[in-house]
């Protein structure tokens, strides 16, 4: 069970490269033209001095002061991300310590890009278990280090990014309608795999630094269908007040066009903006969510439906009720 | 089948039913990529309930083939 919370502060961090389409004509076989009309991408941010811990600690810490919520008051942090710089502690763990919160519960979720909706229902879930007054949500990805620079096919669908959220204990729920799913990745069509150490008992599996591999049109046929698949679950449990915007994943631009005609909704319904960041795995949302308030594209009152998918094969929805004032 | 697939090929592509032909070529005539390819199938196994594994989207390059590869799997 949720608690009733709302999104008291949100915020993004994210590198200051920016590495552009043309510019990955330098590296691989590919053009501007190609990967724009195949994803919808035209630039990714780059980590060069930044670490995913880093960013995530940044997007953290402006989330909470945009809030308001002492940081006595935070009972829980929830990061997720599948390329922290440590396997531990926890990258929660890191930000705790990097924003000084003495005393709270901190852990870290892996499921793929799916990361932050699994990541928020599980906080939203456990202030209700732990009586925590606030929590910290936050996803961040330094996907250019485990992807293979010299696979075009690849290569140009990532970005490094993280983005945070705060919830507060609220008197009305606004983080609503929780969906978390996952059904067996039987074909391996999403693959980052870790070195394995040889040990005085056993001989390495792989000691090559591994990449991120996908199988596109697989990740395509999966992405579609559950999308499309958990914004219908979505509809039909907030029939009597529908959501009215949707902020997906940032995966492919043709994933989220396919499923706003097969849903029928117009563009203007869903945020984009896959253009100038790619897919930052677990980040693409909440960078989303951010970028979205800002522009006010997303308004207070709004009820936003938030959807992923990502490897596992994970997948997730969630409906917000936004709350915050509109940008100045 | 036919009348599916031009009517699914309408909409995705936004063509005028007159540019479909069964010697039409998927990516030399229409610019499809492999994702466009996987996407119509996608709507045609809804329409049809036939589905084209993905490993066999590389042996269909013309409508008529298409069609075609689509009759043999509902015989």
């Amino acid at each position: 069970m949720l608690a009733n919370v709302t999104i008291a502060g949100v915020a993004s961090s994210i590198p200051e490269k920016v590495v552009t389409n043309t510019e990955l004509e330098s590296l691989v076989e590919t053009s501007d033209e190609w990967i724009t009309k195949r994803t919808g991408i035209r630039t990714r941010h780059v980590a060069v001095g930044e670490t995913a811990v880093g960013m995530a600690a940044d997007s953290a810490a402006k989330a909470l002061a945009m809030s308001g919520v002492l940081r006595e008051s935070v009972g829980l942090i929830v990061a997720c991300t599948i390329t922290g710089e440590d396997l531990t502690p926890s990258m929660a763990s890191s930000v705790q310590k990097a924003l000084g919160i003495q005393n709270c519960a901190a852990f870290d979720v892996s499921a793929g890009c799916t990361g932050f909706i699994y990541a928020l229902v599980a906080a939203a879930s456990l202030m209700e278990t732990l009586g925590a007054e606030a929590a910290i949500v936050v996803a961040s990805e330094a996907m250019s280090r485990f992807t293979d620079w010299n696979d075009r096919s690849t290569c140009v669908l990532f970005g490094d990014g993280a983005g945070a959220v705060v919830l507060r204990r609220s008197e009305t729920a606004r983080v609503l309608y929780p969906i978390l799913s996952a059904t067996p990745d039987t074909n391996d069509v999403i693959v980052l795999r870790k070195d394995s150490r040889s040990t005085p008992f056993s001989p390495a599996r792989n000691t090559a630094t591994e990449y991120i591999r996908m199988k596109g049109a697989d990740v395509f046929t999966y992405a579609v269908g559950v999308l499309e698949d958990t914004l219908k679950r979505l509809s039909a449990f907030c029939a009597d007040k529908p959501f009215t915007k949707v902020i997906p994943h940032q995966a492919n631009e043709k994933i989220i066009d396919y499923v706003m005609r097969t849903m029928n909704m117009g563009r203007d319904a869903f945020f984009l903006n896959i253009a100038s960041y790619a897919n930052t795995s677990s980040a693409t949302i909440p960078i989303a969510l951010c970028d979205a308030w800002e522009a006010g594209w997303l308004r207070q009152g709004d009820r936003v439906a938030l959807a992923g998918f990502g490897s596992g094969l994970t997948s997730g929805g969630v409906v917000i009720d936004w709350d915050l004032p509109d940008k100045p | 089948m036919q009348e599916i697939i031009i009517k699914n090929l309408m909409a995705q592509l936004d063509l005028e039913r007159d540019a479909i032909k069964p010697e039409s070529r998927f990516v030399e005539d229409f610019s499809m990529d492999s994702l466009d390819m996987v996407e119509m199938l996608i709507d045609l196994e809804k329409e049809t309930g036939i589905k084209v594994p993905v490993e066999e989207v590389g042996d269909i390059h013309t409508v008529g083939e298409l069609i075609k590869h689509l009759e043999g799997k509902q015989a």
